[in-house]
């Protein structure tokens, strides 16, 4: 006999199983998810916000749809949260700021909406760093995440609630978003599986924009079954993002060819810890004991590619957060005498130093002077980069390395110079690229931290990662 | 304006787009709601929102390149204008920097004093609008309403050279606009916007001098007192020793005068971002035919035509292509009746007065003016019969031709008939007649006056004019 | 070229934020960093054209007020309201 918290740690297809075989009720899962963030979300801090009347009222509607033959299907009664930069009609959206306190969104974002239509059930919004700015779940305006295998430690960012939420049980499912890594690190830290789709695959409608050719909707799930089933209900053109492509969703599938690895060197680089090393090795190891062909490759244009990622995702970041300035949502400072003071205290009192900081850099790389230097440049490098990953795509199935460079470290640490580079060097190139990458849990250190691999392959290459993902096998959430 | 100096004039020119929605989402673009009622969160610029860009804006931008002559760019792209207002909800303005969907026309004017002018047409691209702010005491009321309403913004070179050529290109550009079905172009309402950038000059010299930007201006009419004002302004301070000042002036209706807005000591500096939220847009050959084919007969042309083909005077061909809606009452018309020429007179001698304005609508049909044209024509009624008969057309949807039989209006031209009138009036009025016969030929006036109200109003005034001179001159008095 | 508290302060001004003095001085620090990053890309060469995509005409939006039309209210989210309208201090003329 399973208990309570054995169940809540089954993954979307386990659940979907059950359900339909009458092992339990959406409402009974749904009040054992909502006990079990009452436990333990004062010490984790991973939701800001909790619906309990909705969800169970979810819950009901979806029991009744299956008790008259009309389930809708794999997600219908499965529970899941939302990074607090989703809109959600009716319910408050922070950003993890304090200058979006008090908003309520009064539309649902295109994802929201199908999954609502889907019969998922919402429990809540998580907590994040600051308008998706920052990795390690400190830079909140509403508290720290704390990670849940060890608490002095960090969930990592900026997706920090949503990998905590799936990580320790509290939902069978979230919704992240990754602009430079934001759902495949803080998946590393918590050993969960965490997928940045292709660019454009999921629809950024509804999703707070922070660099918005870089963003995207990202999936925290406990098995790579579970991140292909969600992206086949998710996937598809919308009609509301301009950005968003054709995808025709497909399941895990095998290969029909011998997986061809690119093994991407990380030489010469200083601050990988030598058990994330070892870790990457082994998977290495698994997957040509499965028959795969590796060979070493090298990220192209090294310090260019994390250039032009800084100046991009500042000049858009900056770009997109023009509008929170208290003058129709939000809010407004109480010093706002005229309009100068409304807009600069608004901004400066509602706003962390964190976003502050990218805000001015992204300003100063559009003035007239810089914008050829930098910003011009900034595009044409992050163009060479597409077009050097999608060389390298056709050559490998798919690329391995670390998701980050460290497991999860220190509450109030501040990682080295190197570690940030290199944490950067590991996840910003699918987003420069545009490419789907897939952070897979990969064992534990001594500490009992959870370690992890990144997979990334071609554009609408999401089958192929998950794939190897299945070979790879190991890293099951228990 | 001092014959040593020239004034070099350009003019941008903002004209909202006749499309069913916003630019970017689908709020209804209708003027005149209450305030914030056409706003959802894609144009207020609410957390996660996407532009996603309106078919049609784009199409009207392009045909309104064509009208113009522009060259119409395969590939053009959406920049964000950045700056902080409480009318722009983004904190920026989607709109096109460095491409433009239109450039390099040209719009050629005639100026009242008959000067020609061909001016260039640097580019036109499209962008959204912001919202329409109203100021009260120390507060203003933000209204997103027309935020996101869409624009094409029109820029022309600095080919002009006085304020009557600026108005006639406004009004020419308002006129092609309209007709091509691109704007309803009015000022009133703010579909329509004029700013003006103007700079002086010695004559002959070729180097631009510093320029001013005067915005604000709310009619043509304002345009041209906004420019004459200023040129003389720019030309007294350069006469006094001093330089004129970049700046950014607004005119001053009640003082007639141009007023500092803001000094542009370093241009606003917009920081463009390419827009990463929409792809850039491209216009295939066939696309351009297909838009090309659209645009009607536009108004200079049209003009040229009915001088030609109905043999009316220029000046009225231009009237009647100055407003939407006349030209096509008018030839509609002009099929049915045998005398054109009549027509056109009544329709704009008589009829235009009452008629709506903007777009152009005629109480009476055309086919029943134009059986009224025919009517005069044929001398089937006089022409005090003919305005009769106009006045009770103006609220009685009647058939003129049925009426003057049916109520007896029609001419009398028979010369007995009316040779019994005269005869009957030289014997009522003996002293008229005294008078005329001693040099007082005004004296006839009365004389016709009694005939014609002998018969009803019905004599052919031609005839009875004839006659009453015959028998004056003769002598006789049949008594 | 080193960001300096001035230069910080144009910056913070043309975002709209207000900085408090000790804000202002650790983000000369922060920015030199980034610009450091940044400056790479002065020496970049060879590179080609952006790519962006492109969308035609029959991909583009209808023009039709059924089509996704959500209306909100307006005022319902607003920190100030009079006359039906968003209030804030008398914008200068700009």
């Amino acid at each position: 006999m399973m208990t309570v918290e054995k169940v809540l740690f089954r993954s979307v297809a386990e659940h979907a199983a059950a359900l339909a075989a009458g092992e339990y009720t959406a409402v009974r899962l749904t009040r054992a998810y909502l006990e079990r963030i009452q436990e333990r979300n004062g010490e984790i801090n991973a939701y800001l916000y909790v619906d309990g009347a909705g969800a169970l009222a979810a819950a009901e509607e979806s029991d009744v749809r299956r008790l008259r033959g009309e389930c809708r299907g794999v997600l219908d009664g499965i529970p899941y949260a939302l990074k607090d930069n989703f809109a959600a009609k009716g319910l408050p959206m922070t950003c993890g700021s304090k200058i979006l306190g008090g908003y309520v969104s009064p539309y649902d974002a295109t994802v929201v909406a199908r999954l609502k239509a889907s019969g998922a059930i919402l429990l809540g919004k998580n907590n994040m760093d600051e308008f998706a700015m920052g990795s390690s779940g400190e830079y909140s305006a509403y508290g720290v995440t704390k990670n849940p295998y060890d608490r002095t430690r960090v969930v990592g960012g900026s997706s920090s609630g949503s990998a905590a939420t799936v990580a320790d049980g509290m939902a069978a499912f979230a919704l992240g978003s990754d602009t430079g890594g934001s759902v495949r690190q803080p998946a590393a830290f918590c050993g969960v599986y965490g997928l940045k789709p292709t660019y454009g695959v999921l629809s950024r409608y509804g999703l707070a924009s922070m660099a918005s050719s870089l963003d995207c909707v990202g999936i925290l799930a406990r098995t790579a079954e579970d991140c292909g089933l969600l992206l086949d209900v998710l996937a598809g053109q919308d009609a509301h993002d301009a950005t968003s492509v054709v995808y025709a969703p497909k399941s895990v599938q095998a290969l029909d060819h011998v997986l061809r690895l690119g093994v991407i060197s990380f030489d010469g680089v200083g601050g990988i810890d030598e058990e994330i090393k070892a870790a990457s090795a082994r998977a290495v190891e698994r997957l040509t004991a499965c028959g795969a062909v590796a060979e070493t490759v090298e990220l192209p244009l090294p310090d260019e590619a994390l250039a032009a990622y800084t100046v991009l995702s500042s000049t858009e970041a900056a770009s997109n957060l023009a509008r929170y300035d208290g003058v129709r949502y939000g809010r407004r400072s109480a010093r706002s005498e005229t309009l100068s003071a409304l807009y600069e205290n608004s901004r400066g009192e509602g706003l962390g130093a964190e976003v502050k900081r990218r805000i001015l850099f992204g300003t100063d790389m559009l003035v007239r002077g810089n914008r050829e230097v930098y910003y011009l440049r900034a595009l044409r490098v992050r163009e060479a980069v597409r077009r050097q990953m999608e060389a390298l795509s056709e050559r490998y199935d798919v690329l391995i390395s670390p998701a980050a460079p460290t497991a999860a470290f220190g509450l109030g640490s501040t990682p080295s110079p190197d570690a940030l580079y290199c944490a950067d060097m590991c996840t910003v190139y699918a987003n420069l690229a545009g490419v789907p990458a897939l952070s897979v849990p990969f064992g534990v250190n001594a500490a009992g931290l959870p370690l992890a691999v990144q997979l990334t392959a071609r554009r609408c290459g999401e089958n192929l990662l998950l794939a190897a993902a299945r070979l790879l096998c190991d890293g099951e959430v228990k | 304006m001092r014959s040593d100096y020239e004034a070099v004039i350009g003019l941008e020119v903002h004209a909202e787009l006749k499309t069913a929605t916003k630019i970017f989402c689908a709020c209804p673009t209708s003027f005149g709601a209450p305030p914030n009622t056409h706003c959802c969160p894609v144009c207020l610029g609410l957390p996660g929102t996407l532009p996603v860009l309106n078919r049609r804006a784009v199409e009207l931008a392009v045909i309104a390149g064509l009208a113009l002559d522009c060259e119409i760019a395969a590939l053009s792209r959406t920049d964000r204008k950045q700056y902080f207002y409480p009318d722009l909800p983004k904190g920026y303005q989607i709109s096109q920097a460095e491409t433009s969907i239109c450039r390099n026309g040209h719009l050629t004017v005639t100026a009242e004093d008959g000067a020609a002018r061909c001016v260039g047409i640097e580019r036109i691209h499209i962008e959204e609008d912001a919202g329409k702010l109203v100021h009260e005491g120390n507060e203003t009321l933000v209204d997103c309403n027309r935020c996101g309403v869409p624009l094409i913004e029109i820029v022309s070179r600095p080919d002009l050279r006085g304020g009557a050529e600026a108005t006639a290109y406004l009004k020419a550009l308002r006129e092609i606009l309209l007709a091509c079905g691109v704007s309803d172009c009015r000022m009133q309402e703010g579909s329509l916007r004029c700013d003006v950038n103007i700079s002086v000059r010695r004559s002959g010299e070729e180097t631009f001098g510093v320029r001013t930007e005067i915005k604000n201006i709310n009619s043509f009419a304002f345009v041209e007192k906004a420019i004459a004002y200023e040129t003389a302004r720019q030309i007294g301070v350069i006469e006094n020793g001093g330089a004129v000042v970049a700046e950014t002036r607004r005119y001053d209706e009640a003082r007639g005068e141009t007023v500092r807005m803001r000094v542009k000591e370093t241009a606003e500096d917009y920081r463009y971002l390419a827009e990463p939220d929409m792809l850039p847009i491209r216009l295939t050959d066939s696309d351009i035919a297909r838009l090309r084919a659209q645009i009607p007969e536009l108004p200079s042309a049209r003009a040229e035509r009915l001088e030609r083909e109905y043999g009316m005077t220029a000046e009225n061909a231009r009237i009647l292509v100055s407003e939407l809606g006349m030209a096509d009452y008018f030839e509609a018309g002009a099929k049915r009746t045998q005398y054109p020429k009549l027509l056109v007179n009544l329709l704009l001698s008589e009829l235009l007065r009452h008629c709506e304005a903007d777009p152009f609508v005629s109480p009476i049909r055309s086919e029943a003016l134009a059986e009224l044209a025919d009517l005069l024509g044929e001398r089937t009624v006089n022409s005090a019969t003919g305005k009769k008969l106009l006045s009770r057309m103006l609220t009685e949807d009647i058939s003129p031709r049925k009426v003057a039989y049916d109520e007896g209006l029609t001419q009398i031209t028979d010369a007995e008939t009316i040779g019994a009138w005269v005869d009957a009036t030289l014997t009522e009025l003996p002293r008229a007649v005294e008078d005329y016969r001693s040099g007082k030929s005004a004296a006839i006036k009365s004389l016709q006056g009694r005939v014609m109200a002998m018969s009803r109003g019905r004599a052919d005034p031609i005839i009875c004019e004839q006659l009453l001179l015959e028998k004056l001159k003769s002598g006789d008095k049949t008594i | 070229m080193e960001y300096t508290v001035e230069r910080v302060r144009e910056l913070a001004a043309m975002a709209r934020i207000s900085l408090a003095d000790a804000e202002a001085e650790a983000l000369c620090c922060e920015l030199n960093a980034m610009r450091a990053i940044a400056e790479t890309l002065r020496d970049a060469s060879d590179l080609p054209d952006p790519f962006l995509g492109a969308v035609g005409l029959g991909e583009m939006r209808d023009d039709s007020p059924h089509v996704g039309l959500l209306r909100t209210d307006v005022l319902a989210l607003s920190p100030a309201v009079a006359k039906d309208a968003t209030v804030v201090p008398r914008a200068v003329e700009g």
